[in-house]
């Protein structure tokens, strides 16, 4: 495509801790972008000195060039974070492919003060989470609001996502998910049988940040009081207060080994993948890297009943709302439902949520953003002629065009 | 000592006291008559609550300044500023017992407005606001009218949560009675003083949650009383400007009608904009907004008393150095910066709503 003595395309990657990744999916979908758009495009990323030592800090990573900035990536100081690295880019990148909406309040005046191309990804709907105060909420509704009308393109990770902006703003969003081949599969070993002796036996898995919003309480509540399937759950329990309660409440119970957190991606998919049921509480965000991955490791799933959730595994999946819905799908169960199911979460993940797929979308993307000036719109632009010029013109349909996101009853 | 000191705490305290003793009598008599305000889908309130305490806030502060002497010359230098209060306090009451036609409501406000103007309370000059002095014989009559009219109304909309409307006149009546012992007019501070401890008698049994309403028989008067006697202080203050800077009064008595007036003109723009009648009836108010991000009436009530308080000093501070019209800008700023916060959490709360809904589909 691109002649050797041409130059590159300067990509900006923003909003991210940093790469090599050691935190979560914004960070391994840097990486993976990193190794799979270094070809086509120069690429930046910026990263956290909060998070990498001095030691560790590199120039380049898999061909894309390290920029450090000296704040935090995450929490309220991520606005500025983001704001700085936006700043930062505007001296030599072509594209801005901000990641997260934080950076938000700048967008309008590089759309309209330079020739900047911006992608931004919307990621879940960041200001209904729990974890943020009102203010932070307040601020991240309006960000959002600016982040996809300032944009030339911006990106949805689930279709739920993408009916909610087509709702609320008019425009059309892309749909690019996440990758889950970074994932290993994992044999146990003599010795991995000594550590966990839970492996010998069929088991139930679920890894999460330990927060309400991802249902643990439901979880816990419905497997204390089941005498099949035992449940090995993965979280950093000491985090919170909720965390704290529902360790004391639950450890000691029989059919239930809390774990803490994993780090190593070998040690966390030898207990994740060798499970025979994968339970995904989450209930906020888009699609959630945890459950593709654990698609992708072939682990039939059970999830809240949330549309993402649903979207995500395409309706596939077992759905449960409450404590008694997830008793009577797990007693119902049977090895063939557990092994078609499995099948069936891993068509849909080698399908859909390859880093190869994923890196070729957002390619495609920022070619589009760059070849564009205007954003995709739902409404067809000839729905804004006067209603007799279209009746006349037999369009009479184009006057009140119903949209995608208008389920029907 | 000056020799007022007396009859003035007098004037409050007979005040204070037949407020806080006629008010459960009040509230007895309308839950035997069943003259209570029933709970609707605007209303914020779920029981049936009297809503007559505007009765008793005038009973009381009419008590409390003809009681003294120079209570009783009030009423007879300004007659027809007095007989115009007690006109506008019977068509709230009315309007408490039968609801009223609200073009007739206007049109009795407009005629009493105007009554009092020919008499000489009405604004001669706008000080400096956007540039404009001296008025014409005409826009005296129009701008007056707009302002008794306009704060009366507000006053009316803004009664909505427990204690807010009642706090508000009370700080308002406090500032006017400052002005007018600053410009010795120590009949009109009798007056004011009844009406504050009349109002503070109210405020104990309209505080959240509430046994008790000053319904349209009390905000009516309520923003009546501010409106046409902060015109009345600010013509005292041009004709003894050594007393106190005519401009200065004029800034204070912005910063203590400014709530009320910008929110329902606020609300008055929208409902245009969005091309409803400005009357009908929603849930955009200031309290409404405050309601949704979760305040209780009593906080709500406080953060507006403090912000009126805060509106006041800025007044008095600023108002040694800058220019009317800044001063004016500003504040009307700061109350359009604070609803702009309240309107994005109100839109943020409908599509949490949204979204909750469309997750489950």
């Amino acid at each position: 495509m691109h002649k050797k003595n041409q130059k590159k395309t300067k990509v900006a990657i923003i909003g991210t801790v940093g790469i090599p990744a050691k935190y979560g999916g914004f960070e391994t979908l840097a990486e993976h972008l990193a190794r799979h758009m270094s070809d086509d495009f120069q690429l930046y990323v910026y990263c956290t000195k909060k998070k990498y030592a001095k030691a560790q800090r590199q120039k380049t990573f898999l061909g894309a060039r390290l920029i450090y900035l000296p704040m935090d990536a995450n929490g309220i100081s991520s606005i500025f974070y983001d704001c700085l690295s936006i700043l930062h880019a505007l001296f030599y990148a072509d594209v801005l492919l901000v990641l997260g909406v934080s950076g938000g309040v700048l967008l309008p005046f590089i759309r309209r003060f330079t020739r900047k191309k911006i992608v931004v990804s919307i990621d879940g709907i960041e200001w209904k989470r729990d974890k943020w105060i009102r203010p932070a909420k307040l601020y991240l509704w309006w960000a959002e609001k600016m982040a996809v009308r300032y944009s030339h393109a911006d990106i949805s990770d689930n279709e739920s996502i993408q009916d909610y902006t087509a709702y609320r703003y008019k425009t059309l969003s892309n749909i690019i998910e996440y990758g889950a081949d970074h994932t290993l599969r994992v044999s146990p070993t003599a010795k991995d049988f000594e550590t966990y002796p839970f492996l010998t036996a069929p088991y139930a898995f679920k890894v999460c940040r330990i927060e309400p919003e991802n249902n643990i309480h439901l979880v816990l509540a419905a497997f204390s009081t089941m005498n099949g399937l035992p449940l090995v759950m993965i979280g950093n329990w000491e985090n919170s207060e909720y965390g704290q309660n529902l360790r004391h409440q639950y450890a000691g119970h029989k059919g239930i080994t809390l774990l803490n957190p994993i780090y190593d991606q070998a040690g966390l998919d030898l207990i994740r993948g060798n499970a025979s049921l994968y339970v995904h509480g989450h209930s906020a965000g888009g699609t959630n890297p945890s459950l593709v991955e654990a698609m992708y490791l072939a682990l039939p799933v059970l999830a809240f009943h949330v549309s993402y959730n649903k979207t995500t595994t395409e309706h596939k999946a077992w759905y449960f709302s409450t404590t008694e819905d997830i008793v009577r799908i797990v007693q119902g169960l049977t090895p063939q439902d557990l092994m078609q199911n499995a099948a069936e979460m891993k068509e849909i993940a080698d399908r859909r949520y390859t880093w190869e797929i994923i890196a070729k979308k957002y390619i495609y993307l920022i070619r589009k953003a760059l070849e564009t000036n205007r954003k995709t719109k739902i409404r067809p632009d000839a729905s804004n002629l006067k209603a007799d010029s279209l009746l006349k013109m037999d369009m009479g349909h184009l006057i009140n065009p119903s949209y995608f996101y208008e389920k029907e009853q | 000592m000056n020799p007022y000191y007396l009859q003035i705490a007098t004037g409050l305290t007979v005040s204070l006291v037949f407020s806080l003793l006629s008010i459960p009598f009040v509230i007895a008599l309308s839950v035997k008559y069943n003259l209570v305000d029933k709970p609707n889908t605007r209303k914020v309130h779920q029981n049936a609550i009297p809503r007559l305490g505007g009765i008793a806030i005038f009973f009381s502060a009419f008590t409390g300044i003809v009681i003294s002497r120079i209570g009783l010359d009030a009423i007879r230098y300004w007659p027809v500023l007095f007989s115009s209060l007690a006109l506008v306090f019977l068509l709230g009451v009315w309007d408490d017992l039968t609801e009223l036609n609200a073009k007739l409501k206007f049109i009795i406000q407009i005629c009493l407005a105007v009554s009092m103007a020919s008499t000489g309370i009405r604004l001669s000059s706008l000080y400096g606001i956007l540039g404009i002095h001296e008025l014409s014989v005409a826009w005296q009559y129009i701008v007056t009218v707009l302002i008794i009219v306009g704060a009366t109304n507000a006053f009316n909309l803004i009664d909505g949560v427990d204690g807010l409307a009642g706090g508000l006149g009370l700080i308002g009546m406090l500032v006017l009675g400052c002005l007018a012992w600053r410009l010795r007019l120590y009949p009109l501070v009798i007056v004011l003083s009844a009406g504050i401890g009349s109002l503070f008698g109210f405020l104990r049994y309209n505080n959240s949650p509430a046994r008790i309403f000053m319904g349209d028989g009390g905000s009516l008067v309520l923003g009546f009383i501010l409106s046409s006697i902060g015109i009345l202080l600010i013509e005292a203050a041009r004709a003894s400007p050594e007393l106190i800077q005519p401009s200065k009064a004029a800034i204070l008595v912005v910063a203590i009608l400014v709530i009320p007036v910008f929110d329902t003109w606020r609300v008055f723009a929208s409902r245009i904009r969005t091309g409803s009648s400005p009357f009908k009836a929603d849930k955009t108010h200031l309290h409404h907004l405050f309601l949704i991000a979760g305040l209780n009436h009593r906080k709500i009530a406080f953060s507006l008393y403090s912000f009126e308080i805060l509106l006041v000093l800025l007044a008095l501070v600023l108002s040694n150095f800058n220019g009317v019209s800044i001063i004016i800008i500003l504040m009307v700023g700061i109350a359009h910066v604070l609803t702009l916060v309240l309107r994005v959490n109100t839109s943020m709360e409908k599509w949490l709503a949204i979204i909750k809904k469309m997750e489950v589909e």
